[in-house]
């Protein structure tokens, strides 16, 4: 049987949704993660508590809504994005955003506090200010990136209700095991466990050089 | 960490971003193949793979399922989701068609419900002189029972059992439980908590050889045990943009000679699974 093969493309969709996922989330998420985090007061208080909240939006549940968006009958029905890697991805940026954009805002605002001051001793303007602390930040950030990365390929609710979990096109290793399981096919479900263990510890080494290799 | 660098960083970053999303739309370009929604027991006693395979090789069309309960397929239909679906609740099946969300109905073939449970049998289900008689026993016994409880057509017809004995499932004390899950699941939910269930006999026996303190208890034909399994597909005139014609070629198949001979044909650990009764008016 084609059962290697079948893995193989279960591991490479999973790869591709979750990451796809994590850098377009990083490319919203970062830069203005920066922004509110320099921002000391006024408006950005608020906005920062709704991107708190959102921090916390369960994953099943911004699944559910961007079902009903993409079915369809929902409003971006026409873009027939339902059942597609491109959905699943649309899902996970929901989830995976908020995440990044919440732990690069705290990063930055905790390095601004502690370089503010001398940086403008040193005759910073606001600009300059922005690049010494996203620098000062990087490690944080690459962390923040990490985390997002990890809700995501280990994600199962938003990617089964978007993708449909249909064979050979959205099934990934998260769904699998679940429908695995449920036809006690546990054999196969631990070896996708097993491989969800590998990426992530390749993946994190891999960032956790990175990450070492940018402290200051 | 230089300027330099971090200027690198978000070009491969910005590179990196464009060529996944590339990638991952490309594999979502608006799909060629057929989309079907069907219920857990059809993918849970295996069928489903080597049958479509075979409607493939004959026509060249391509199918994809999304595996379901009963209700959830009928509404990916009632969405316009996907093309056809392939489920086994008569009663709702009636209402899609009523609704003009189904365009005709074709049905395939038919397998039994069967109750299997803990194979002490406290409750005596292997004595039961009919369905509702052992749902009754079961009940009298107080026995833990496992309820599928997600409007498929496993559950619709054991709901159904329950009116037969005369009895109000909503009513029922702490030992009806309610998986909210497909077939498999419950199965092997009803062997760890040694419950009784309503199973579709080819679920079980493609799942028997994993659930050990299961036994099956009730296997008779009595009509009311027939489940029917049906093909609509998605009407066209509703939900414009479905693949209508390939849904009825699908649909028109499934009760033709090959379609008929590979499902009776079609053996789980030994056992023909569907009796193939295809008729219809698609």
């Amino acid at each position: 049987m084609t059962l290697a093969g079948d893995i193989l493309q279960i591991t490479a969709l999973s790869l591709l949704v979750a990451g796809t996922s994590t850098l377009v989330a990083t490319l919203i998420a970062v830069p203005i993660g920066t922004v509110l985090g320099l921002r000391e007061v006024g408006s950005a208080r608020l906005l920062r508590n709704i991107l708190f909240t959102l921090y916390g939006l369960p994953p099943v549940l911004a699944g559910l809504l961007v079902f009903l968006l993409l079915s369809r009958a929902g409003p971006l029905g026409p873009l027939r994005l339902l059942y597609t890697p491109l959905g699943m991805v649309i899902a996970q940026v929901v989830i995976v955003t908020p995440i990044i954009l919440g732990i690069t805002m705290s990063v930055v605002s905790t390095v601004e506090r502690r370089v503010k001051d001398t940086a403008f001793v040193l005759g910073a303007d606001r600009y300059q200010l922005s690049i010494t602390v996203l620098r000062e930040a990087a490690a944080g950030v690459l962390t923040a990136i990490m985390v997002g990365f990890g809700r995501a390929i280990s994600e199962v609710g938003a990617v089964f209700i978007v993708g449909g979990h249909i064979e050979g096109q959205t099934q990934v290793l998260t769904t699998t095991i679940i429908t695995d399981v449920a036809q006690a096919e546990y054999g196969h479900a631990v070896a996708l466990g097993v491989i969800l263990l590998l990426l992530a510890a390749v993946i994190y080494s891999l960032l956790y050089r990175i990450q070492e290799r940018t402290l200051p | 960490m230089h300027f330099a660098s971090m200027r690198q960083y978000i070009v491969v970053l910005i590179i990196a971003a464009v060529v996944a999303l590339a990638v991952t739309a490309y594999l979502s370009l608006p799909r060629a193949y057929l989309l079907m929604a069907t219920t857990t027991s059809t993918r849970d006693t295996g069928l489903l793979p080597p049958m479509l395979r075979n409607f493939t090789l004959d026509t060249g069309i391509e199918v994809r399922y999304i595996a379901v309960g009963t209700g959830q397929a009928l509404d990916a239909g009632r969405r316009g989701d996907v093309d056809v679906v392939m489920v086994h609740a008569p009663a709702l099946e009636a209402e899609f068609i009523a609704s003009k969300d189904g365009l005709c109905r074709n049905q395939i073939m038919y397998n039994t419900f069967v109750i299997v449970g803990p194979a002490g049998d406290s409750a005596g289900v292997r004595n039961a002189t009919s369905a509702p008689d052992a749902l009754a026993r079961i009940y009298d016994n107080r026995s833990r029972f496992e309820s599928r409880a997600d409007n498929s057509g496993t559950n619709i017809k054991e709901l159904a059992l329950w009116s037969a004995a005369g009895l109000n499932a909503s009513s029922f004390g702490t030992w009806y439980e309610k998986t909210n899950q497909g077939m498999g699941a419950t199965l092997t939910i009803a062997n760890e908590r040694a419950a009784y269930t309503l199973s579709d006999d080819g679920t079980w026996f493609a799942r028997e050889p994993t659930l050990p303190y299961l036994g099956l208890l009730y296997n008779r034909t009595d009509s009311v045990l027939r489940n029917q399994y049906s093909v609509i597909p998605v009407n066209p005139a509703t939900h414009p943009g479905v693949f209508s014609e390939r849904a009825l070629a699908f649909a028109q198949w499934l009760v033709g000679p090959r379609g008929q001979s590979f499902i009776g044909a079609f053996k789980v650990h030994g056992h023909t699974i569907f009796t193939p009764d295809g008729t219809g008016d698609c």
